[in-house]
């Protein structure tokens, strides 16, 4: 049947705010930030001795440059798409909390669950659309965005470049690498959505269950367990550290769904302890793919993430609202 | 006749209060039954376990099939207007549409298109936008356009006014229902849809109290305006229910034949409202 695809396409008339305008506007907003600096910088730049730094120093970028000093332009730039990329991924992770948090309780609440239900639709259904919705296509459609945004970006140091007669073919696109980038970050979709599994069940759970305040409940639940673990030591009388409980219990349940949460987990992109570098997305290694492909971690975390969509799926069946 | 509708013992309990106290009641192809009662005697319920949209004990087949256990199949053949304007605040007319097409096997986009040329509805509409008349309009030609074999409403016209409550019951019975298919609605407005019913279902307490057909009804029941010198013997024959009316006395009899009541005054069929009161008395005392 091609009720899923209907679904999904529901899901996106729903949620066109978060899933499309809140990335491009932020993409936008970005964008416009980097033009006013290109051009304030070209108008003013020889009366001041300063220097702006969009990713690349502007006034490196304008001087004439060795063949080492190239490749420092291209990590700079490098650096530069990865930071877009993340300020759009922090957008995502608003988004798509959101997004589950209300997935199964806005229709309860305005009592459009009744028309839904009113309609050959199973709840497994509907509860995998809403899955599917944040683990793909929120994050397809902001990785659309960002490829737009990082292009654009390119293109207008092309044309900064152009105005100072360097040649931005070997200056720019010969140094920055973006296709490593995106096709990184596509690969990354699927390990992401499997590690945002239990969020996601959480969230949904959640979602399906309070008749109120649903965000105060997904929070309150878990960093309070968490609290109370830590006030009586419970977890160290088991020689536990009590930080266990924030790491595996806390963060999995709510920060899964921010794009690359493992990163931390696995210390990928840390530069020093518990500093990470942004972007760490295009840095990721395929040893390090594997390395979270076969953890207990990822595993044990999605089917405790299953067991609570089932939950969900059941308690989208029977909660009456009466 | 062909049962829609099987239900025996069916009973379901709110924190210990029953809400369903062994209802039984059998529905038949082809009918628009009434479903009439006070409030919280258990309507919307009993719609609720016949929509498989809540757990409950004893045995009720919908089109031959368990609400509980075949709620998705259900619903390709079973069609509701949950109270009013419940369609989602962000949809739009031609989204709405597009979505019940894409999802329903048994739904005709042209039947819909002609019902809303009749309405000011435009498809780039949004709900949010709209009047509750224009919601009801919209969610009443969704609905239409499902060729259902059970359309469920429950109190399809609250808070809606005269004229497109007339125009709800109008479209209903001129352009929807057909000996196949076959109506459940409750509603505390029991004389608009009088005249549309075929069949009678009050529920009290959980329970069914009258299960009548609306011509088995006009039968069984008789009110006779009777004069105050005749009231004494009018009262010898215990009638369910007697009330004044400029002077006179309007008695309410079961089951007595409309010759020998003819003899005490003037008689005629009562209204369904009349009957609902005078059966339901001491509901809420």
């Amino acid at each position: 049947m091609k009720t899923l695809p209907w679904l999904l396409r529901r899901e996106f008339w729903e949620n066109k705010g978060g899933f499309f305008w809140a990335p491009v506007i932020t993409a936008a907003i970005f964008f416009t930030f980097t033009l006013m600096a290109l051009i304030g910088f070209s108008v003013f730049k020889n009366h001041f001795m300063g220097d702006v730094h969009i990713g690349v120093s502007l006034r490196q970028l304008t001087d004439n440059m060795s063949h080492e000093q190239l490749a420092d332009v291209g990590k700079g730039l490098n650096v530069a798409l990865a930071m877009l990329g993340n300020i759009i991924q922090v957008v995502l992770f608003f988004v798509v909390f959101f997004y589950l948090l209300g997935a199964l309780y806005d229709d309860r609440r305005d009592r459009s669950v009744l028309f839904w239900k009113s309609l050959p639709i199973s709840d497994r259904d509907t509860v995998l659309s809403k899955v599917i919705s944040a683990a793909f296509v929120a994050p397809l459609i902001a990785l659309a965005v960002l490829i737009a945004l990082q292009l654009a970006f390119l293109l207008l140091l092309s044309v900064y470049c152009l105005f100072y007669g360097i040649n931005p073919l070997t200056m720019i696109w010969g140094a920055a690498a973006p296709f490593t980038l995106w096709s990184k970050m596509l690969i990354l979709l699927p390990i992401n959505a499997l590690w945002a599994l239990p969020t996601m069940g959480w969230l949904l759970l959640v979602s399906a269950f309070f008749r109120s305040k649903p965000l105060l409940w997904a929070i309150l639940l878990p960093v309070g367990a968490a609290l109370l673990i830590n006030w009586f030591d419970i977890l160290s009388s088991f020689n536990i550290p009590d930080t266990r409980f924030w790491k595996y219990g806390v963060a999995r349940l709510l920060a899964g769904v921010f794009p690359g949460a493992y990163q931390i987990e696995f210390g990928i992109g840390e530069i020093a302890p518990g500093v990470h570098v942004a972007g760490a997305a295009g840095a990721t290694t395929w040893t390090q793919i594997g390395q979270v492909l076969t953890s207990p971690s990822l595993w044990l975390g999605a089917i405790a993430g299953v067991v609570m969509l089932f939950g969900a799926t059941r308690l989208r069946r029977w909660r009456d609202e009466a | 006749m062909t049962a829609v509708i099987e239900a025996r013992g069916l009973t379901r309990s709110y924190k210990g209060k029953p809400a369903l106290n062994g209802a039984d009641f059998r529905v038949d192809q082809g009918r628009i039954v009434g479903l009439i009662g006070p409030n919280g005697a258990g309507k919307t319920t009993a719609l609720k376990a016949i929509l498989g949209l809540s757990p409950f004990e004893g045995e009720l087949r919908v089109l031959g099939m368990d609400p509980r256990t075949q709620r998705d199949e259900l619903m390709k053949d079973v069609c509701f207007i949950a109270d009013v304007a419940v369609l989602p605040r962000w949809i739009r007319v031609q989204e709405a549409i597009s979505f019940v097409e894409g999802v329903h096997p048994r739904f005709n986009r042209k039947k819909c298109e002609a019902f809303l040329a009749h309405t000011k509805l435009t498809p780039a509409m949004k709900v949010k936008e709209m009047s509750k008349g224009m919601v009801v309009q919209l969610h009443l030609a969704l609905v239409m356009a499902i060729d259902a074999k059970l359309l469920v409403l429950d109190e399809p016209t609250l808070g809606l006014d005269i004229l497109y409550r007339k125009q709800f019951y109008q479209n209903l019975l001129s352009d929807y229902f057909d000996d196949n298919k076959t109506i459940l609605i409750t509603t505390h407005q029991v004389e608009e849809v009088e005249h549309i019913l075929t069949d009678l279902l009050f529920i009290r307490d959980g329970k069914i109290s009258l299960s009548t057909t609306m011509d088995e009804m006009a039968e069984r029941f008789t009110e006779v305006m009777v004069s105050a010198d005749r009231a004494e013997a009018a009262r010898s024959l215990k009638p369910l229910d007697e009330r004044q009316i400029f002077g006179k006395s309007v008695f309410l009899f079961d089951g007595i034949r409309r010759g020998e009541l003819a003899a005490l005054g003037e008689t005629r069929t009562p209204s369904v409202a009349d009957l609902f009161v005078a059966t339901m008395k001491g509901t809420y005392a």
